[in-house]
């Protein structure tokens, strides 16, 4: 592979879905049915770049395959650059989620690409400023999703409200931080100091606006409402995408998070066991789910907040988790026309259903488990008294699992119908199950890639 | 032999086989099923049979030869080490790795394990004689032993985590699959949330260790049960923490009172699965944890003796709650409860060996009795004394081999259980806990009443069933009946590898097991001689055997007895049929509360009132704005126009700022 090629991967991978989504516009009307081929194709090739990005990754120093143009800058460290390879084998698995969504148009195949573009942006991102657009781009193009996708304009406008208050507060960090670097590169901004009283406020709207991305109580009124299987993987990237800021940015503020650590473990643990108790209470098996995804996101911050190499580690395996596990939902979401269903029933949707509930329990052998693992160790090389009420919180979590899979599980009688096999579902849930479990039993493969940029950014917050 | 095997194998790895080899079992049976499920055809009975019956045999031999390979060597602690079989350096600058080790005490609860499945297997073969399907069946068994078998064997206390998860993990899948009606739910839902606070406890114990033992500056894996022995005495301040939460582990996984909950409920299964994930597997992993961390356990003499003290309850709550079960299954799942009462009290007063020789005793014993119970099950369709009775002439064989278990199961000599409780008893006695020594011994005495109870009504009770009546009866299947006949002669010398020196035997189990394990730590050891030891075993005896031939009279001979004793107590009958309401009480204080605050208080107020409403009172309103603007937008281009528009005006904004 050419040089110049290597030194613009990034850049192809990041403009690669624009490709498509011109492809969707000269693409004739009566075509239609077309649009979600092209963008299969299209997610699939920016999916193939980035596995060659990601085989091809050994940094020097941070940051690997650095490309930039004024504002636009885009380089990757491995949590970066595995991720990049998340967002488009997810945008490739929301198409065929919406595979048998006959009414779905090429508008929102478009907006699908359009998001993956403001997605990979982000991740791709050195530059606050170039990273802050590719955010309210993916915000905006997600928002046109759940428009056109059926969702009841409530649910857009309530998104509209609260995503418009993230932009804005995401801003004034931004501002802040531009300012008192005199730059927007993340590697200028990463080692200034701020004010104090810059520091604590910058910190709290930087945590509102993520909180707000996350949808993590008290601002997950726009996310549970919006039930759609083939938006959740993207629901869900857009939680990463603002736990990844956080992730870029929190180095910024660490003197504050410092400071404020104890009660912002404190804050996140009782959100914690406030959300778990909410997914408690929760009747229908989908918000259940929904509702359970958003612990984890609280629990990403958590490690994060914690300010350990452990805490930090585990937080990058929990991003990658996450969006498996939510990838894996939506296939169950779209594709669940009975809640009443069974493993006996439904072989296939019970196994999918199964799946995801031991995975969101943390049993061993599942994606979650290596993850929370280390992040639980962060926890406990602090305060243990912090670990032990997140342990809790997870434990009302799991038991709200707990009785729609004893009801998944139950044997249906002797006389009950002969079960349904799906067959499309079982193709489409084959491949997350198995990396489910592959990156469960094999966390190898994942912390081969977090590992370097977590050991990079603890590096970075010890010379701070 | 032994030899020219060797040669071709070396020991080392003979060992893992024996671990792996049930694995190989379940995914070959996984396979069977899902191929005939797939062509919807009929599975290869005998072939699943054999697969699902030869490799626990199998395993079972090599752990056998291990242990005679073990015995050979000499030094004072005797173990096979297999090495590293699997490591992770990538973790931080943590190097984690896992392999096994065979030393006594693992050896010695692996073999039993191994047998009791192995048999159980083997029995299954005649119980399920009538069902088409058994792959799942055996899959399971085989995925369980295999389990449990890594448990036992594994060097490191992280691996001992994970598959202590997926052990609860498989066992709640069997619950939840018992039954197409729902009956088997609220236990289902019971077990799993026990065993993730179970679990839970569990990781705060390891992380406790681990905070310990970064602080000590050790380069070691600390998750390896040796490196765990050097950093144990840096733990001596959180000593109490760590062995109150170890016991926590232990009562909720072993089903220990006052957290048994959903034991008597997996009664409901298929014998051989009650016998062998709920009555086997899911206890003698919890217990064995608190022994392979025995040096843990005595840092805390505390909490170790109030280990002692609950388990001396369970031995008496557990036995007055199985005295009127009519469920013979269901009974001898309270008398599970009061038998591990008893292992659990010889671990809280520091004899550890001796509790080790308990839990063995106890499987074979409990073996040689659901067996039997099995075949009465097999036989007549039912384990109600109801609706089965008068069965000693019909079915000799199942009478005389039930019989040797119960009288094992109780503690009658000269038969296994009698070694290991009276030697429990004893250790406790001369340690000074008097008190727990009556309860322990009342305890033994009910048990004695509540078993001879079960046999008098199905043996020597009357049918009064019509449709039983009618059934031709005749002894099981023959794989059902070696079974039993094998398991009978277990429960008769079995109790000789261990028998105590005050009825002068030698005491090689608790010998050899003493050289690895802490002994004689907690309380203070009179002078009481050997002696002492033989006329308290004695006493014990005689009040047990007479406790059994009280049942026997009350139940057999004056059987008005029995009801008038009932009738005058209805409301101690009935409290007693319901376990004391333990079920009850922990749904009224633990789980509706929680529910209501969830729903009421956290979802409906401060979610949906204080948060929706209060909070986001005003974007609430102008989102209720935008949703009138957005729903008269029919387009998304005129969205998407909207949006960019939004977009520029933020840049624009930026830039101006900046």
């Amino acid at each position: 592979m050419g040089p110049w090629i290597l030194e613009h991967i990034l850049t192809l991978i990041v403009a690669s879905p624009l490709v498509g989504v011109l492809m969707l516009i000269i693409t004739p009307k009566r075509h239609d049915e077309a649009a979600r081929n092209i963008t299969l194709s299209i997610s699939c090739v920016t999916f193939f770049i980035s596995l060659v990005m990601l085989s091809l990754f050994s940094p020097v120093g941070r940051f690997a395959f650095v490309d930039s143009y004024y504002y636009y800058a885009v380089a990757v460290d491995g949590l970066g650059a595995f991720m990049l390879a998340v967002v488009s084998f997810v945008a490739g698995f929301s198409v065929l989620i919406s595979w048998q969504r006959k009414d779905l148009r090429r508008e929102f195949f478009a907006l699908l690409l359009l998001a993956e573009v403001g997605f990979l942006g982000v991740f791709a991102s050195v530059d606050i400023l170039a990273m802050l657009i590719f955010i309210e781009f993916a915000v905006a193009s997600l928002g046109g999703l759940i428009f056109i996708s059926g969702s009841s304009s409530r649910d857009v406008s309530r998104y509209i409200g609260f995503m418009g208050a993230a932009a804005l507060l995401l801003m004034v960090v931004v501002i802040f931080l531009s300012v008192a670097g005199g730059s927007t590169d993340l590697g200028v901004i990463e080692k200034v100091v701020l004010e104090k009283k810059f520091m604590t406020w910058g910190l709290f709207m930087l945590l509102a606006s993520v909180g707000i991305l996350m949808g993590i109580f008290p601002f997950n009124s726009w996310r549970g409402e919006i039930k759609k299987g083939e938006l959740q993987p993207f629901l869900s990237l857009m939680g990463l995408a603002g736990g990844f800021i956080f992730y870029r940015l929190f180095p910024s503020f660490i003197y504050a998070v410092t400071n404020f650590r104890t009660p912002l473990l404190v804050a996140l643990i009782t959100i914690i066991i406030i959300s778990s108790m909410i997914a408690f209470a929760k009747k229908s098996m989908v918000s259940q789910l929904i509702a359970v995804t958003e612990v984890y996101f609280c629990f990403y911050l958590l490690g994060l907040v914690s300010v350990t190499h452990e805490g930090i580690a585990g937080s990058g395996m929990q991003m990658v988790a996450i969006s498996m596990i939510t990838t894996l939902v939506g296939v169950f979401v779209s594709r669940l026309k009975d809640e009443e269903m069974t493993l006996s029933k439904n072989p296939v949707m019970g196994s999918v259903f199964f799946v995801i509930a031991v995975s969101l329990m943390t049993m061993p052998g599942f994606i979650m488990f290596p993850g929370l693992f280390m992040l639980w160790m962060g926890l406990f090389k602090g305060t243990y008294i912090f670990a032990l009420l997140s342990l809790a919180g997870l434990m009302i979590s799991s038991a709200s699992l707990i009785g729609p899979l004893t009801h998944v599980l139950k044997r249906e009688s002797e006389e009950a119908d002969k079960p349904l096999f799906d067959k499309h579902t079982l193709l489409l849930s084959a491949p997350l199950i198995l990396i489910v479990v592959c990156f469960g039993v094999f966390p190898d493969l994942v912390l081969h890639f977090v590992g370097q940029s977590t050991e990079g950014l603890w590096k970075l917050i010890m010379s701070l | 032999m032994l030899e020219t095997i060797l040669k071709f194998i070396p020991i080392q790895d003979l060992f893992v086989v024996a671990v792996m080899l049930p694995f190989v079992s379940a995914l070959a049976n996984g396979v069977i099923f899902f191929v005939s499920f797939l062509k919807r055809d009929s599975e290869p009975k005998a072939v699943v049979s054999f697969i699902g019956t030869i490799v626990p045999f199998i395993s079972l031999s090599i752990i056998i030869l291990v242990w005679y390979v073990l015995m050979g060597l000499e030094g004072t602690s005797s173990s096979l080490i297999t090495g590293d079989l699997w490591s992770w350096n990538g973790f931080l600058g943590h190097q984690i790795t896992f392999g096994f080790k065979a030393d006594p005490l693992s050896i010695s609860l692996g073999s039993v394990v191994a047998m009791i499945f192995a048999f159980g297997g083997l029995y299954s073969v005649g119980y399920f004689s009538r069902e088409r399907s058994l792959a799942t069946y055996y899959s399971a068994m085989n995925l369980i032993l295999g389990f449990a078998l890594t448990l036992i064997f594994t060097d490191s206390i992280l691996l001992f985590f994970i598959v202590y998860q997926l052990i609860a993990l498989t066992s709640f899948v069997f619950i939840a699959r018992l039954s197409s009606k729902g009956e088997a739910h609220p236990v289902a839902r019971s077990y799993l949330t026990a065993q993730l606070i179970s679990s839970g406890a569990f990781l705060f114990v390891m992380f406790l260790i681990w905070k310990t033992y970064i602080a000590t500056g050790y380069r070691l894996d600390v998750f390896k049960f040796d490196s765990l022995l050097i950093v144990a005495p840096y733990l001596v301040e959180n000593a109490h923490l760590v062995s109150a939460f170890l016991i926590g582990v232990a009562i909720l996984g072993a089903l220990q009172f006052p957290l048994y909950l959903w034991l008597p409920g997996t009664a409901k299964a298929p014998l051989p699965s009650f016998l062998l994930i709920f009555s086997v597997a899911a206890v003698v992993v919890s217990a064995y944890l608190l022994i392979r961390l025995n040096f843990i356990m005595i840092l805390s003499p505390q909490i170790s003796i109030a280990l002692a003290y609950i388990g001396a309850v369970a031995t008496v709550f557990g036995a007055l709650s199985a005295i009127s079960q009519k469920s013979a299954k269901r009974l001898v799942a309270y008398l599970v409860i009061s038998n591990m009462g008893l292992a659990f009290m010889a671990i809280g007063v520091g004899a550890f060996s001796t509790a080790v020789f308990q839990i063995m005793m106890y499987v074979i014993s409990v073996g040689a009795v659901l067996f039997g119970i099995g075949s009465v099950i097999y036989v007549c369709g039912s384990d109600v004394a109801d609706e089965v009775g008068g069965l000693r002439k019909l079915l000799p064989v199942t009478f005389w081999t039930l019989l040797f278990g119960a009288l094992s199961f109780v503690g009658v000599y000269p038969f296994a259980g009698f070694y290991a409780k009276n030697g429990v008893l004893w250790e406790v006695y001369q340690r000074g806990f008097g008190l727990m020594f009556l309860l322990g011994l009342i305890g033994m005495m009910i048990a004695a009443i509540a078993v001879f109870r079960m046999i008098s009504l199905i043996f020597y009770g009357k049918m009064e069933r019509s449709r039983i009546a009618d059934k031709k009866i005749e002894e099981s299947s023959v794989s059902m009946l070696v079974t039993q006949l094998i398991f009978a002669f277990a429960v008769f010398v079995g109790g000789w590898i261990s028998v105590s020196k005050a009825y002068g035997g030698a005491d090689h189990l608790r010998e050899w097991l003493g050289e690895d394990l802490v002994t004689q730590t907690v309380g203070v050891i009179g002078e009481k001689g050997k002696f002492s030891e033989m006329i308290l075993a004695v006493v014990v005896t005689l009040l047990v055997v007479h406790a059994a031939i009280l049942s026997w009279i009350v139940f057999v001979q004056k059987r008005k007895w029995a009801g008038s004793i009932a009738k005058k107590f209805p409301r101690l009958t009935t409290l007693l049929n319901n376990g004391f309401y333990i079920n009850r009480i922990y749904s009224v204080v633990l789980v509706s509360p929680l529910e209501w605050i969830s729903k009421n208080f956290i979802e409906k107020g401060v979610d949906e009132t204080f948060i929706s409403g209060v909070v986001f009172g005003f974007p609430s309103r102008f989102t209720g704005l935008m949703a009138d603007v957005s729903a008269r937008v029919k387009n998304v281009n005129a969205y998407m126009l909207a949006m960019l528009l939004i977009v520029v005006l933020v840049l624009a904004l930026f830039f101006a700022i900046l």
